[in-house]
């Protein structure tokens, strides 16, 4: 079942006389119990994306439809609980004068669900759930390592039971030994509860083990998408080629050979006419500087890329 | 030869916390060391006080602490002033943070120059320059007069090492240069440092929590935790065969390791805090292979199948500990 789709969304924001565009046309699909992740680059619109499919702003154009419904008037309020965020920094996603039982109970109270005694239950069953202690419940967030506050943060995000948990880099701000027991924490309570994750992520490693799917985003607009095995190991976009080249791996039989990177990604505000990956394309023609490419399917993944059938054979 | 740098039995404590703790150090000339660890493991700390730039309440102790051979520990502050920037340089993790906003990239790259050589203006303007091409920052003539906002991080960067190898440094240490950066821009800069670090025959010392920045980089690597160093060998052995267990753990917590497996191996607990260190070895309350001994007693850092390991029972090839009591 299909919890969380995205119709071509599009986001725009006004920069003085100019638009940003953010994010210019994504569609994806998430199924129940299923992880996509959204990878790419600083400024390619991964966490506008989030904010979008979480409702927490609303589309320019497109469409997003939330356990089937499309999110558009009054039923976007209902709608918005079905899919709720964690963020990447605990230290600052947690109100520090508020205590871990306050934190987890505001979502029940304000949506007036249970008694009082029934959503401290709630909540004290959560923090179980997410491997704290009982004492939890009446400490503070300074009191908790970096891990320990990103355990609150998910129980806090599964307190409303929704169907679809935004998660953006959840993990980029733990080091390695506390990013492995939170990154299995989240797939036990994935198996457990049937949860989708729109997993915003700029580790493709991270990604590998975490998503089913996968979308690659660059100037926001998708290069690359669709089954995570296959855009990750037989790329077909140039630039997602060229992330998994210059990720550094410890195994040495993954690196790729060494691949000149040049130039940064285009202006969000003075986009260019034809492929924005041109500044940075080992492969560019003419072509590629007039014509923008098509999102289409070649072979198992949707690639926009002219070269895509022949850039799979390098 | 004299090594590089020699640090022997560095400690630094803020009040009563240790912070680093007999941490032992050499980088040859020409040689890349990578000094790895989570966060609050010492690792920048130790390289900080190698340079003199903690803070007054980080106590400072050490048997030796020489560059090229000469006493640095009680080098008068003028005497050092004279080595720092010049012959040994730093690169630190934030470029947009690290910069001053109010003044061009120009200026602050020439302001070493100016500090340590007496040249005529012109002559530091074309040094500068050439430094900005030599990092790969394009139109070096124009970008002399960009202020830092007005530059991408990854040109920060770039900026922040022309600073930093101005003076053509025979050491440079790069705390977590790469780390707020994109993973292309990553790439970029860490083939220039190396690229430099080849050419001019530096030494570099590489501040990182990143095993595959490590892996990729380094020709030594030294594993911290908790303010120690628990153990120290070539890159590739040390992917191959770690011999302590922390290394070992880490390694395997490493979700690119964990391929195929649903749940990735982690380590139970957490770093020891102010109060709460153990008597014994410091990683023991976490270790799978914890003895009487390592509660009882500190482990010393020694050789073991050619590494340095700070560990009573270090791991053979098979990673099984070697010499524990059943």
């Amino acid at each position: 079942m299909t919890v969380l789709e995205a119709v071509n969304v599009v986001r725009h924001y006004p920069v003085g006389r100019k638009l940003l565009r953010a994010v210019d046309g994504v569609s994806f699909q998430l199924a129940a119990g299923r992880t996509l992740a959204v990878v790419g680059e600083s400024g390619c619109g991964k966490s506008t994306l989030a904010r979008l499919a979480a409702l927490m702003e609303p589309p320019t154009a497109g469409k997003i439809l939330v356990t089937g419904q499309p999110a558009e008037g009054p039923a976007r309020r209902t709608l918005q609980l079905q899919n709720q965020m964690v963020f990447q920094n605990p230290y600052a996603s947690l109100n520090p004068r508020r205590t871990i039982g306050e934190a987890l109970i505001e979502p029940l109270t304000i949506n007036r669900r249970g008694t009082r005694p029934e959503r401290i239950a709630d909540a004290r069953q959560m923090l179980d759930r997410v491997g704290l202690r009982p004492e939890a419940f009446d400490r503070y967030p300074h009191q908790f390592s970096g891990g320990q506050r990103q355990r609150v943060a998910i129980a806090r995000a599964l307190m409303l039971r929704p169907a679809v948990v935004t998660a953006d880099e959840p993990v980029s701000a733990l080091d390695v030994s506390v990013q492995a027991q939170v990154l299995n924490l989240m797939r036990d309570l994935q198996d457990e509860l049937g949860i989708a994750y729109l997993f915003i992520s700029h580790d493709i490693s991270v990604v590998r083990h975490m998503a089913q799917d996968v979308l690659v985003m660059y100037a926001g607009r998708p290069a690359e998408q669709g089954d995570a095995d296959a855009v990750l190991n037989r790329p077909r976009h140039p630039y997602t080629r060229l992330l998994l080249a210059s990720t550094p791996f410890v195994d040495p039989a993954r690196r790729a050979t060494t691949v000149a990177v040049r130039g940064e990604p285009p202006s969000p505000v003075d986009p260019i006419p034809g492929c924005a990956f041109t500044s940075r394309c080992p492969h560019v023609t003419e072509q590629c500087r007039t014509e923008r490419p098509l999102l289409r399917l070649v072979d198992k993944q949707l690639v926009a890329c002219h070269y895509a059938e022949r850039i799979g054979l390098y | 030869m004299s090594p590089l740098l020699e640090v022997r039995n560095l400690t630094v404590d803020f009040g009563s916390f240790h912070a680093v703790e007999g941490v032992d150090l050499t980088v040859a000339a020409g040689e890349v060391l990578c000094v790895v660890g989570e966060s609050g493991s010492g690792k920048s700390v130790s390289m900080l006080a190698v340079m003199g730039l903690l803070p007054r309440t980080g106590r400072v102790a050490a048997e030796r602490v020489a560059f090229q051979g000469a006493d640095l520990l009680h080098a008068t502050p003028r005497g050092r002033r004279r080595l720092i920037g010049r012959e040994m340089a730093m690169i630190f993790q934030e470029p947009t943070t690290s910069l001053n906003p109010c003044y061009p990239i120009g200026w602050q790259i020439a302001e070493a120059l100016r500090a340590h050589y007496a040249a005529p203006r012109a002559e530091i303007r074309g040094r500068v320059v050439a430094l900005l091409g030599q990092v790969g920052v394009p139109a070096p003539e124009q970008r002399v007069r960009a202020f830092p906002h007005q530059l991408s991080g990854g040109l920060n960067q770039r900026a922040m090492i022309a600073m930093a190898i101005a003076c053509n440094p025979a050491l440079l240490i790069a705390d977590e240069p790469t780390t707020a950066l994109d993973v292309t821009v990553q790439k970029g800069v860490l083939d220039l440092l190396v690229g430099l670090q080849r050419e001019r025959g530096m030494g570099l010392v590489l501040i990182t929590h990143d095993m595959g920045v490590v892996a990729e980089t380094a020709q030594r690597v030294q594993v911290m935790y908790a303010g120690q160093v628990m153990e120290e060998q070539p890159a590739a052995p040390l992917f191959a065969h770690p011999r302590h267990p922390y290394t070992a753990a880490l390694l395997d917590a490493l979700p690119e390791r964990a391929e195929g497996k649903p749940r990735l191996p982690t380590i139970p607990g957490v770093v020891p805090g102010a109060d709460d260190r153990p008597a014994g070895c410091l990683f023991a309350p976490r270790c799978r292979f914890r003895t009487g001994q390592c509660d009882a007693e500190r482990p010393a850092l020694r050789m073991a199948f050619g590494a340095r390991v700070r560990c009573h029972y270090p791991l053979d090839d098979a990673g099984q500990p070697t010499g524990r009591p059943a």
